[in-house]
């Protein structure tokens, strides 16, 4: 969803999948949220036979829409989408938008001061 | 564990309580001021989106503390759990409320919205009344919360702009975006007067408080200068600096008890860390925990000298809750299609729209008809960078994603800004709109939690929608593109009001005129809990000014007894 040669950092690139665990892994962190996001990917992982990052973009493409047709699969790609968002345009401090790389993408800057530390404890 | 006996023992450290304390604190009075929250100081605040915006680091865990809401469905009423809602009642619970993390737009009530039975008549359904005190009474506090608070702005005459004793702003406006030269030509080739909306934040430095420094994300943000007028900066410090101020945060008050009838004599109050409990004693208890809060917290302090809860001989307490109605709408200013400034001057970061209209806070039209209307107000999109961009991450209820999403995303961002506005009108009072205890569901501390009936009244969307056109008239005039506007009857949960009318008859309202308890002389309330009606403005500023009239006469009966 957050691939290279977007306009956009690529979610790899920019560690979204450790700002993911950090986040969900916090004491705070709405559970209710942390059990849709893992749920969800274990039924997207049967769904597709625990075979999607052996797919093509093509494919990979298809296999998101189909599941995003169903209500489960549309809540789960929602919330990725908000987490994957919050990490890329978040404040660096909290490990993704590396180098502000994703504010750089869209012109902006962050508000100042930018803060001194997580408000999660890691 | 108990406490010295206190002056005043203030329940809420928001507005309404640091007006009160500040007041008492400066006339020689030893107050304690309990607040739930942690301090947050100026110099720890950041712009941390995640953290306070996507978070919930200034208000509690949802699945500790929460309210129940009661809606209609199909003819029935059903009630959730704001957790499993998503939708949090609280409003920044720290040192100092939520006036932390206002955006500052700072009205006054005009002197109708303190008669608006008798200068509208009465609506069907509706409970509307007159207030027992009109806008001559408040008006000095107004222009006394003006000074202390720091209200920047601009005076113009306004048919519908309330009298000002003194005409002059205390600070010029804060500096604006060139957006409104665009602006201000649109509202006058369509004859409408634009307003420079005056503002609770400093555009000069003050005393130890500094200037704006335009940092794009204020509303929702604590400030990092001092410039914005919250209760924490503006009161608090210097109610602390008098030496009468006892501040206990990590501090909620789970009840009140009285000694028998007629008197508080202590608060019960659990400390949120170490869950101890301790008691603290005064002659006088202020309760200004936010309209809704205020209302649990006497009702949850039922005995058997009480047992309809404090303050609830009426049974009106909790009645005719009150919220902002209205709505909001949108468009895009276009690079391409920009008229009058320049798309750099409009991309400049930081400055404020400052732009409000009055024009149909009262309408009386030929064929619109006679009614009260309201206010509009105009500011660009939040600045929010995370919610700007899930904002546009759907279309149709389909989510956009890959190289899609990367060049809509930078496209608008960098060719497109959103000028928005926001309609206040009155939220009907009436009888399907108020707070309870919920008899099912309580909170980390063991007490009942509040459930909040929501209800809007039919003609609150009628006025929306009137002044919404009107909105998207100038927005149309402005050249903005893909406008789009909402009013609905989903409550602002940050514009809350009501539960505790003032009035002078004690069968029919909750406080008197001075917001004392018909029934118990040594309870106050001093948020917004007191309005019968709400006025078609934000409240706080008359937050402000109302509980810095009720801590005077709490000086005065201070002085009387001593």
């Amino acid at each position: 969803m957050f691939p290279e040669k977007s306009l956009l950092p690529s979610a790899k690139k920019m560690h979204t999948t450790q700002f993911l665990f950090d986040t969900m892994a916090d004491k705070t962190f709405n559970p209710e949220i942390r059990q849709l996001v893992i749920e969800g990917a274990a039924r997207f992982e049967h769904y597709t036979d625990g075979k999607f990052t052996l797919l093509t973009a093509g494919e990979k493409e298809y296999a998101l829409r189909s599941y995003e047709m169903s209500e489960e699969g549309k809540r789960w790609l929602s919330q990725m989408m908000v987490l994957t968002l919050e990490g890329l345009f978040g404040d660096p401090i909290y490990g993704s938008n590396i180098d502000e790389s994703g504010w750089q993408a869209l012109h902006v800057e962050g508000g100042m001061p930018h803060p001194k530390t997580r408000y999660i404890g890691i | 564990m108990s406490s010295p006996l206190f002056d005043v023992v203030v329940i809420g450290s928001g507005a309404g309580g640091g007006a009160v304390a500040y007041t008492l604190c400066k006339a020689g009075y030893k107050v304690a001021l309990l607040e739930k929250g942690k301090l947050i100081n100026r110099k720890e605040f950041s712009k941390d989106e995640i953290a306070y915006v996507r978070r919930d680091i200034v208000t509690p865990s949802l699945f500790k503390e929460y309210h129940t809401i009661e809606t209609q469905q199909d003819g029935s009423w059903h009630t959730l759990p704001t957790y499993k809602l998503g939708w949090s009642f609280w409003n920044g619970n720290i040192v100092g409320g939520s006036s932390n993390f206002m955006s500052g737009m700072f009205h006054r009530m005009h002197p109708d919205d303190f008669r608006l039975k008798s200068k509208y008549g009465t609506i069907e359904g509706a409970n509307i009344v007159d207030w027992p005190i009109s806008y001559s009474d408040l008006e000095p506090y107004y222009q006394k919360a003006e000074d202390i608070i720091g209200i920047s702005g601009l005076y113009k005459p306004h048919p519908f702009e309330p009298p000002r004793s003194r005409r002059r702003f205390c600070q010029p406006p804060t500096a604006e975006n060139r957006v409104v030269t665009l602006f201000d030509k649109s509202c006058q080739s369509l004859g409408i007067t634009p307003l420079v909306t005056p503002r609770a934040i400093l555009s000069q430095k003050r005393g130890e408080r500094e200037a704006c420094y335009y940092s794009n994300f204020c509303g929702s943000y604590g400030c990092s200068s001092g410039a914005k007028g919250s209760a924490r900066e503006a009161l608090l410090k210097p109610a602390l600096a008098t030496g009468n101020l006892t501040l206990m945060s990590h501090s909620h008050v789970k009840q009140l008890h009285t000694k028998g009838k007629g008197k508080v004599s202590h608060a019960v109050v659990v400390d949120t860390i170490s869950r101890g409990e301790r008691t603290v004693a005064g002659k006088i208890f202020v309760v200004a925990a936010q309209a809704h809060e205020s209302v649990r917290l006497l009702l949850n302090s039922a005995n058997t000298s009480y047992p309809q809860g404090l303050a609830n001989s009426s049974g009106e307490l909790g009645k005719n809750l009150l919220f902002s109605a209205g709505g909001a709408g949108e468009g895009e200013l276009h690079q391409d299609t920009l008229k009058e400034i320049s798309f750099s001057a409009l991309m400049e970061p930081g400055l404020f729209v400052n732009r409000s209209i009055l024009d149909w806070y009262f309408v009386d039209h030929w064929w619109d008809g006679k009614f009260k209307g309201g206010l509009v107000e105009f500011m660009f999109e939040h600045q929010n960078i995370i919610a700007r961009t899930i904002k546009r991450s759907e279309e149709e209820e389909k989510l956009i994603w890959g190289t899609t999403l990367g060049e809509k995303l930078t496209r608008q961002f960098t060719r497109t800004k959103n000028i928005r506005f926001e309609i206040f009108n009155d939220w009907l009072p009436h009888d399907n709109c108020f707070v309870s205890l919920d008899p099912n569901y309580r909170d980390t501390y063991g007490m009942p939690v509040g459930k909040l009936r929501i209800e809007g009244h039919p003609h609150d969307l009628k006025v929306g929608e009137y002044l919404a056109e009107k909105c998207i008239a100038i927005l149309e005039e402005m050249g903005a593109k893909n406008i789009s506007s909402s009013v609905t009857s989903i409550p602002p949960q940050n514009l809350i009001a009501g539960g505790c009318r003032f009035g002078t008859d004690p069968k029919t309202s909750v406080l008197n005129p001075y917001c004392q308890s018909h029934d118990i002389q040594n309870l106050y309330v001093a948020d917004a809990a007191f309005m019968p009606t709400g006025g078609s403005v934000p409240y706080t500023w008359t937050i402000y000014a109302n509980a810095f009239r009720i801590a005077d006469h709490i000086v005065q009966t201070l002085r009387r007894g001593s």
